[in-house]
């Protein structure tokens, strides 16, 4: 998950709504607050302290720099990808301005339709599955003896580099590869062609939930542990059953962690992108278009096997997904919304 | 007011990181031209553990040596042009020299205007020979180089093309008596399907190989140049022509006659070409790098034969030709020097190095390919006209992936009629057209 944190910040500053006041619970203690003024109220402008006083003056300072990088490194990057994408650009050379002709292709281009199916599929298919193991391992490990062995074991797959794991996957599942002779010497006739154009996504989509499995299992575990135990005893003592306690103890208690993994998965699942490119994709060419997503489609635009780059497409079809991000991470927050429990 | 101020600064700090970005994407635009530079920078695709990038090092040194210019070598790897790419837009691009394919160069340098002109070297001498280098590379390849305005982009060192090979011991009555034409072509596949051998090997998994035996039936049927046109044609006429009809109905020959080897089309590359080197497949329609792809897991008793896609009723001979050689950054600082050193490395002495150790067919016609490629170095040289891959229809690279690859693997795979392919090929490209023409 070393993508998510960059666009995390992007998208919780950009979505924070203004509000009129700071909500204590996201205001970590001996923050400065900068409460907005009424045009008439000139005292209150005044700092109250000389201890505030001096906070104040340090806002720049210790914000400012912070804020530069911030501005240099992705805000403008980001204006200029949308500026870009209004134009034909092959990434030197002369820019040539074609207004919504980038946008417009998009949506006659029935690979950008069927990349963007294929990103709903991976966002809430693979999302469902991953979240249904998390949350079945989540319970099934808060018991059991030698949790933190099985926990790293599920961990691992997340840690390997995905390059590696595609690499391994491709072996595993070719014609000839592992898994069709351990199912042909089970005596099955006709094993799958995992690899087939029309299989090949769905391969995917499995390596997909069992990569993230182990991530989110272990965000979960780790807000599940904070849990006090005498909950669950008491639980126990009123009869509840594994489900019950699930869904009436840990679910709720737990409840931000899974906000914030809700929040994680959707920005991370539309930019997945290496697992597919080397998985599907042989020797550095791209893979069929029936196994690209929003990011493989931006990829394959500017940097094609042959061909001029188009930088303005890809940009476009850039901002769609960012579009689409912003979209469902609003989505995300609105539907995990609870107060939070304080124990 | 204290938030006020704020915002502005903050919103003044924006603007000004923003024309900083903005601005770093103008530039001064020089042209350099460095005649008489002591030094310059030479990038390469090659990795340093390749045969081909020992070669260079050598030859580096002994241009040094010789004409006391330094060069910086960098060995980027393919991605050479993609790094290069971002530095033309400035005043200072990083490299004087690169090597790529024609295409890569083409598409990078020459179509962005970013490419120097280098007539100038053909009409130079080869370093210490007598020949110019426009009298040592043929003709046919400096016409294949040469942009709309007529300037030489690329100084071509090495030729890849196509061929089908098979293993000679294997089958030496085909080595002795290799089918001339497309129809004794399949029915050496029927006699080889009938004992029980699988006759063809293709990775499926890289779409432009699976495409190019469709695009190859189609230049063989309409001659080359001649698919191009109907490709740029935008109001997909080109597609009612008989020989493109015809040239699909050869192309579903091969797919409705499940010619291919178990699990071509759900492996990954290289999977299949190696079930071909262990003789579990006769042929291979494969570009000339396929011997050294193949060579490890071959072993000593193959011995690699091949043969021109043959002939089909059109009666048209051309062969592809993908050219690899050397460009210059128009705005390079040291472009002299390093044109000196492209008259150099074509000496001879360093072609045949890249002929014994690379195992490449050079541009040099008295330079002989290593044994397994002399068969397609001589195709080359006697073919009737030479075209390049998709037979050069430019600026079409998005309607590749997205269109042409996909319906050529249903072809070809013999799950769409030749006539459904053509129909929906015309449909899909006079479409393409209309969005991105």
């Amino acid at each position: 998950m070393s993508t998510a944190s960059a666009e995390v910040r992007e998208s919780g500053t950009a979505l924070q709504p203004s509000r009129a006041l700071p909500d204590p619970a996201v205001t970590p203690p001996g923050a400065v607050i900068d409460v907005p003024v009424k045009k008439n109220d000139k005292r209150s402008d005044a700092p109250t302290s000389p201890l505030q006083r001096g906070r104040r003056k340090l806002f720049v300072p210790f914000v400012g720099p912070a804020f530069f990088l911030y501005a240099v490194a992705i805000v403008a990057p980001t204006l200029f990808t949308v500026v870009l994408s209004f134009s034909k650009w092959a990434g030197s050379g002369p820019i040539e301005w074609v207004g919504f002709d980038n946008y417009k292709r998009l949506w006659y281009d029935d690979v950008f339709a069927s990349s963007f199916g294929n990103t709903l599929l991976i966002l809430f298919g693979v999302g469902f599955g991953t979240f249904l193991l998390s949350f079945f391992f989540t319970t099934v490990l808060r018991e059991m003896a030698g949790r933190k062995f099985v926990r790293a074991v599920i961990f691992f797959p997340n840690a390997v580099s995905a390059l590696a794991i595609s690499i391994l996957w491709g072996f595993l599942f070719q014609a000839d590869g592992l898994i069709n002779k351990v199912m042909g010497a089970l005596g099955l006739d006709a094993p799958p062609r995992w690899l087939a154009d029309d299989n090949l996504f769905y391969v995917i989509c499995i390596g997909l939930i069992w990569i993230n499995t182990g991530f989110y299992t272990t965000i979960l575990m780790a807000a599940v542990d904070r849990i006090p135990i005498t909950l669950y005893e008491a639980a126990d003592l009123e009869g509840a059953n594994a489900w019950q306690k699930f869904r009436h103890v840990t679910l709720p208690m737990m409840w931000d962690a899974v906000a914030v993994s809700a929040t994680l998965w959707v920005i991370s699942a539309i930019k997945i992108f290496e697992f597919i490119y080397v998985f599907a994709g042989a020797a550095g060419s791209t893979p069929t278009t029936k196994a690209w997503t929003l990011s493989l489609y931006a990829y394959a635009e500017a940097f094609q096997p042959t061909g001029v780059a188009r930088f303005g497409a890809s940009a476009a079809a850039t901002v769609v997904t960012l579009v689409l991000i912003v979209l469902l991470i609003v989505l995300t927050r609105r539907v995990t919304r609870r107060e939070s429990l304080e124990f | 007011m204290r938030l006020r101020t704020t915002t502005k600064s903050t919103a003044l700090v924006a603007v000004a990181a923003l024309a900083l970005t903005l601005s770093a994407c103008g530039g001064a635009s020089s042209a350099g031209g460095g005649e008489d530079s002591k030094e310059f920078t030479y990038w390469s695709m090659y990795k340093e553990d390749e045969p081909r990038a020992k070669v260079i090092k050598d030859a580096v040194a002994a241009f040094t040596k010789e004409t006391g210019i330094k060069v910086e070598l960098v060995f980027q790897g393919r991605e050479v042009l993609n790094k290069l790419q971002p530095t033309l837009v400035g005043g200072n691009v990083a490299a004087d020299l690169v090597d790529q394919s024609q295409f890569k160069i083409r598409d990078t340098l020459a179509a962005t205007g970013n490419a120097r002109d280098l007539s100038g070297v053909l009409d130079a001498k080869v370093t210490g020979e007598s020949k110019t280098v426009g009298e040592t590379v043929p003709k046919a390849y400096q016409d294949l180089v040469k942009d709309k305005d007529g300037q030489t982009y690329l100084i071509p060192t090495n030729v890849q093309t196509w061929q089908v090979f098979f293993n000679k011991k294997q089958l030496p009555d085909v080595a002795a008596n290799p089918p001339k034409t497309f129809d004794e072509f399949i029915a050496l596949l029927d006699k080889r399907k009938a004992a029980g051998k699988a006759p063809l090997a293709l990775d499926g998994d890289i779409l432009a190989y699976v495409d190019q035996w469709v695009s190859t039936l189609m230049i063989r049927e309409l001659g080359a140049g001649n698919w191009k046109k109907v490709l740029e044609d935008k109001s997909g006429a080109g597609f009612d022509k008989p020989e493109v009809l015809k040239a699909a109905q050869n192309a579903e020959k091969i797919g409705k006659g499940k010619y291919f080897v178990d699990g071509w089309d759900a492996s990954k590359f290289p999977a299949i070409q190696q079930k071909w080197a262990q003789n579990k497949a006769d042929f291979l329609f494969m570009g000339t790098w396929g011997p050294s792809e193949t060579g490890e897991i071959a072993g000593k008793d193959f011995e690699y034969g091949s043969f021109p896609f043959p002939k089909t009723a059109g009666g048209h001979d051309s062969e592809q030709a993908s050219l690899y050689g050397y460009g210059i950054p128009k705005k390079a600082k040291n472009g002299g020097a390093a044109e000196k050193f492209i008259q150099f490395f074509l000496g001879k002495k360093w072609m045949d190095r890249l002929a014994t150790e690379e195992k490449s067919i050079t541009v040099r016609a008295d330079v002989p390919a290593v044994k397994e490629l002399q068969g397609p170095q001589k195709a080359l040289q006697d073919a009737g006209a030479i075209h390049v891959s998709q037979d050069g229809a430019e600026g079409m690279s998005d309607w590749e992936t997205k269109i042409t690859q996909p319906l050529s693997k249903k072809l070809i795979s013999g799950q769409i009629s030749a006539a459904d392919y053509v129909a929906e090929l015309k449909k899909s490209t006079v479409n393409w057209w209309k969005a991105n023409g």
